[in-house]
């Protein structure tokens, strides 16, 4: 019905991103340019040409690799989860406002992640995002492709869109470089001021009659069927709705007045996500859930509230307020509401044992730290990706959670002494199993060779973190003392060898993942060895490996075919 | 090898299809009359005889960008060490991905209009995260024109240089920074294991100048290539030509001149070229051109 | 409750997976059948486990114990659940998260629960009196899933429920309940 009813004189247009406004997956750091979401600024330059390009925008995580390590937060409620399984998102921005018709996704390498297009609606102050097109994630594997859905047709100007991704199907990294938004703009005054009014809908949607009509129908077949809830006692029905999701339980309490009662249950509000729902959530939200959230344990808040700062970070502190003594997981993923306020009120949530706030836009942890954060003390989880935070405030934070099994500092600019930080994980907490510092700058060998005095630790994302430095002989220290050693990401570690790689392969048999990505000087002998010596292993990234033949890696893969072998050269 | 620069590229254009607006839309291409602006052309040739595989941006190992945003226009040299290819690396890859990187931050917009030596050191910083390993080093010259003040900010490492000719007149040429004869001060990131032995000096080693320009300044910016093998009495002849020129296609014909003259007397063996003049300052005896890579980047201020 | 004894029973003998296992014990439905089972599989029930402890009742002892609760029917059923899954782990101490999920219901179990609405609920509260943790889990998960997804008019007509909402009490709770409502 859309195209039909607009004035024939709208012009149509078309623009390329002109700004990024905000993402949740980057594979470099923030000041830099390579592999960075700013690349989807402009035109395509490489598109059709198909490949892993530093000028496009590329994911930092793809296949099930990820989601399988330790480290991967847990769905804080399993009943609430996104069908799509979208991991991460770009919102980007464009010159002019349009009426969308056409999207289209310019996917350089491993393309097929995108599961959600969403438009943010303009004059729209409430739940401005409209879904204009999703569908289960695909895959193109060696070509390039320009994505082009049919997307929903909607009579509303938008200058700003966002792609949700699903890459954990996807055999390796994803790139895109280009989005381009095409659409019709309003010529003249009174097209312009039709549409500020949202108007123009009111003309299509008739949307209240509908559930009218079902109800005149249901009173006629009413009184035919029995009603076997009501022979169930509450704690039944109870147990019933603690598997329903939030969606399903806030419209039973609509069924009736025994359900309302119920379906309020402090019980079934014990373990929040709203990240599902990120569209939706705003200030009335958070005063439902305020209503209901009497002992509340988990709760997870990623994506949500970009739309609605004023009073949104407020409700948070007050949802925190009443529960400090109960709450034990908190997720604040790329969370714009936080602030000063929120932080100050996280000092007292003191039960906490998983705590994740990764891509914070609010920079100034030092305040954070300020006073009384050694009150958190029971750690067990501890994501900062991409935070502000500096050395001495974590190495307080190590020291006050002795329990630490997990850390995430990847993209922490602002870590200068890491060598340093590892001293006082090596002393302060002995049971940490993850520590993940991708793309960090301050490691030395000196500093990875302490590593070895955890005998705990499981997975080492050590990418990117001695790019240009000498290793030394650190892995041989780490062969011997991390034997559970299951995960190991040494990308870029372009002084490493043959010969100060081979302890880890002799030593450390419970390897999966090992990943030497751009390391020049490892020969083809060495990766020989770690396919047959490593009895578990199923990932070895060897690309940008450039002393290994491809037909090599094809043999390789026939006789290995249960390891994942990655080899892309540029 | 011709490249004409004058269309700026806008990063997100809009293409506009419906006919009642056309009239009231803004061509990107016409610049409003009282803002400068560079016109500019590059000829180059690599030192190889036989044609190779033409890649945009490169001469051999020479390299070149040119790129505008907002309120500037950037122009730019490389010339990647040869030296490294005894070591297996090609010293192409270096200077082309160093420019390549200086255009892809002038094109985002990040960048300072008024410093050329930050805009070099970025895309420096920029190549040690590049997946494969860009090893190999190189000379460097870049110059920015700033719009907001017509003066012209210069950035150069090395040999690689400008002139700045105003009315038959060099108002001001770059000074070649040398550690000793024939090894310039250069950007490096020489593979693991010869970093001990290898020249590197840092991006901010670059030497920075500026200078107001006015209305048809003929600005060339290239390699040693041209410097060693052009005395500068033939450069300024032929850069008096382009004086205040606006037609991007003469000054195509003037860069061209003067990248085939380089070329011609960088195979003349007879010819007392600036390089050999140099040598014999340094006490080395010999004569000729000197085979090398040539850049010429010719671009006149139009205000 | 005439309508659900009207439910046919599954074509499968009870006795058929209680074969060669011993020592048995004998449960009475409320309509008088008596069911001869193995202890261990009986023992699922924390009901039943507890008044073996608590009575004191010896397994050798043919005694029966009395189920007022569950008819016939549903006993059928609870045993044959029960039997099939006499090996299963038992259910982990309620928690958190993992068996929040409701589409990790077995094939067998989603076959088992192709009922009418009547049994299904008539085996919920068998489970409930019983105290069969898996089965209560699983049959309230198959009534999770027929409410997932719906819209309050079209669960009332799924199950037969009755709005009691005035109007204007309609209208409020609506208005309370529209956060996640896509408009």
């Amino acid at each position: 019905m859309g195209t039909s009813r607009f004035p024939e004189a709208m012009a149509r247009l078309e623009f390329y991103v002109q700004s990024v406004l905000d993402y949740t997956s980057r594979y470099n750091y923030s000041t830099s340019l390579y592999y960075a979401p700013t690349n989807l600024i402009g035109e395509y330059e490489k598109y059709p040409t198909y490949g892993d390009f530093p000028e496009a925008y590329c994911l930092r995580t793809y296949g099930k690799w990820w989601k399988n390590s330790e480290s991967y937060q847990p769905n804080y409620r399993p009943q609430d989860y996104d069908l799509l399984g979208a991991e991460d998102y770009v919102t980007v921005q464009f010159e002019h406002a349009l009426i969308p018709k056409d999207i289209c996704v310019y996917e350089i390498y491993n393309p097929g992640a995108v599961v959600r297009i969403w438009a943010k609606l303009l004059y729209q102050t409430e739940r401005p995002w409209a879904l204009l097109w999703e569908g289960q994630p695909e895959k193109f594997p060696h070509n390039s492709r320009k994505f082009h859905p049919k997307i929903k047709q909607i009579n509303y100007l938008t200058d700003t869109i966002r792609l949700e991704f699903n890459q954990t199907h996807l055999e390796y990294h994803y790139a895109v470089e280009a989005i381009l938004l095409g659409g019709y703009v309003p010529t003249t005054g009174l097209q312009t001021s039709v549409m500020s009014m949202g108007l123009l809908n009111l003309l299509t949607e008739p949307v209240t009659s509908k559930n009218q009509c079902i109800d005149n129908v249901s009173i006629t077949i009413e009184d035919l069927g029995t009603d076997f809830f009501s022979s169930l006692p509450n704690e039944v029905i109870l147990h019933i709705f603690q598997y329903l999701d939030l969606k399903s339980l806030s419209r039973c309490a609509r069924v009736n007045k025994r359900w309302n009662q119920i379906s309020a249950d402090a019980l079934l509000y014990q373990n929040i996500n709203l990240k599902p729902y990120w569209y939706l959530v705003n200030c009335d939200t958070l005063r439902y859930f305020l209503e209901r959230c009497k002992t509340l344990k988990k709760l997870d808040l990623s994506w949500c509230g970009s739309d609605d700062v004023d009073g949104f970070g407020n409700l948070v502190v007050s949802l925190l307020e009443a529960n400090f003594s109960t709450l034990t997981h908190l997720s604040l993923g790329n969370c714009k509401f936080v602030d000063t306020e929120v932080v100050v009120r996280l000092i007292f949530c003191s039960e906490l044992v998983d705590l994740r706030l990764r891509n914070l836009s609010w920079r100034d942890m030092a305040l954070w730290f300020s006073s009384s954060w050694h009150k958190i003390n029971k750690l067990t989880a501890l994501d900062l990706t991409s935070s502000d935070i500096d050395d001495n405030q974590l190495i307080l934070l190590l020291k006050a959670n002795p329990h630490l099994k997990i850390l995430i500092i990847d993209l922490c600019e602002k870590l200068q002494k890491l060598d340093q930080v590892v001293q006082v994980l090596v002393d302060c907490n002995k049971q940490i199993s993850t520590w993940s510092s991708w793309k960090t700058l301050s490691l030395t060998a000196e500093g990875v060779r302490r590593f070895a005095n955890c005998p705990n630790i499981k997975e080492l994302d050590l990418g990117w973190c001695l790019i240009n430095k000498d290793p030394g002989n650190c892995l041989h220290f780490i062969a011997e003392g991390c034997p559970q050693l299951k995960r190991l990401i040494l990308s870029e570690w372009r002084g490493l060898n043959d010969a100060l790689i081979m302890p880890v392969i002799m030593s450390c048999k419970e390897l999966t993942q090992l990943d030497l990505l751009g390391n020049k000087n490892i020969t083809s002998d060495t990766f020989k060895k770690a396919l047959l010596l490593l009895p578990k292993l199923r990932l070895l990234d060897i690309s940008y490996c450039d002393s290994v033949q491809q037909e090599e890696v094809n043999a390789w893969r026939q006789q290995y075919p249960h390891i994942t072998i990655q080899n892309y050269i540029i | 090898m011709h490249t004409l620069l004058v269309t700026g590229r806008l990063l997100s254009r809009a293409l506009w299809n419906g006919i009642a607006n056309v009239s009231s839309t803004p061509e990107p291409n016409i610049h409003r009359k009282n803002e400068s602006q560079l016109i500019s052309a590059v000829c180059g040739f690599s030192k190889e005889r036989q044609i190779q595989r033409l890649i945009k941006g490169q001469f051999g190992d020479d390299a070149w960008f040119s790129a505008k945003y907002k309120t500037a226009d950037v122009l730019g040299v490389a010339d990647g060490v040869g030296g490294w290819r005894a070591y297996g690396i090609d010293p192409g890859e270096f200077s082309l991905q160093l420019m390549k990187t200086c255009e892809r931050l002038v094109n985002l917009g990040l960048f300072t209009p008024t410093n050329p030596s930050e805009l070099l050191a970025k895309s420096y910083c920029e190549l040690l995260h590049h997946k494969k390993a860009i090893l190999g080093s190189s000379t460097a010259c870049v110059v920015i024109l700033n719009r907001d003040n017509n003066t012209l900010y210069t950035a150069n490492i090395g040999d690689s240089g400008f002139m700045v000719v105003r009315r038959g007149k060099v108002i001001r040429r770059s000074e070649e920074q040398q550690h000793y004869f024939n090894t310039p001060f250069q950007l490096s990131l020489p593979p693991p294991g010869y970093r001990q032995e290898v020249l590197s000096d840092r991006p901010d080693a670059a030497l920075t100048d500026n200078i107001p320009v006015e209305d048809g300044d003929v600005i060339l910016v290239a390699t040693d290539g041209v410097f060693d093998n052009l005395p500068q009495s033939i450069i300024v002849n032929e850069l008096i030509k382009v004086q205040g020129e606006r037609c991007a296609g003469r000054l195509q014909m003037v860069a061209n001149s003067l990248a085939w003259m380089a070329r011609n007397l960088s195979f003349d063996e007879t010819f007392i070229s600036p390089f050999a003049e140099s040598a014999f300052f340094n006490g080395i005896n010999t004569i000729g051109g000197k085979p090398d890579d040539i850049t010429v980047v010719l671009a006149t201020v139009a205000i | 409750m005439s309508t659900l004894n009207t439910v046919k029973s599954p074509a499968m003998n009870v006795n058929f997976f209680a074969f060669a296992i011993m020592p048995n014990i004998k449960l009475q439905s409320s309509d008088g059948e008596t069911f001869e089972i193995d202890v261990e599989i009986a023992k699922c029930s924390v009901t039943i486990k507890t008044m073996l402890e608590d009575l004191g009742m010896d397994e050798e002892e043919e005694e029966v114990v009395p189920l007022p609760n569950v008819n016939s029917a549903i006993l059928r059923k609870v045993i044959q659940w029960a039997t099939y899954h006499k090996d299963d782990p038992p259910p982990p101490e309620d928690d958190d998260n993992k068996e929040k999920r409701t589409d990790d219901i077995s094939s067998w179990d989603a076959d088992f629960l192709k009922v009418d609405q009547g049994t299904l609920f008539e085996l919920i509260l068998a489970a409930n009196y019983l105290d069969i943790k898996g089965l209560l889990d699983v049959t309230c998960k198959t009534v999770a899933n027929m409410i997932k997804g719906k819209a309050p008019e079209e669960i009332r007509k799924t199950f037969n429920i009755k709005n009691d909402f005035t109007p204007s009490e309609e209208e409020q709770v609506r208005k309370e309940n529209e956060w996640c409502e896509e408009k």
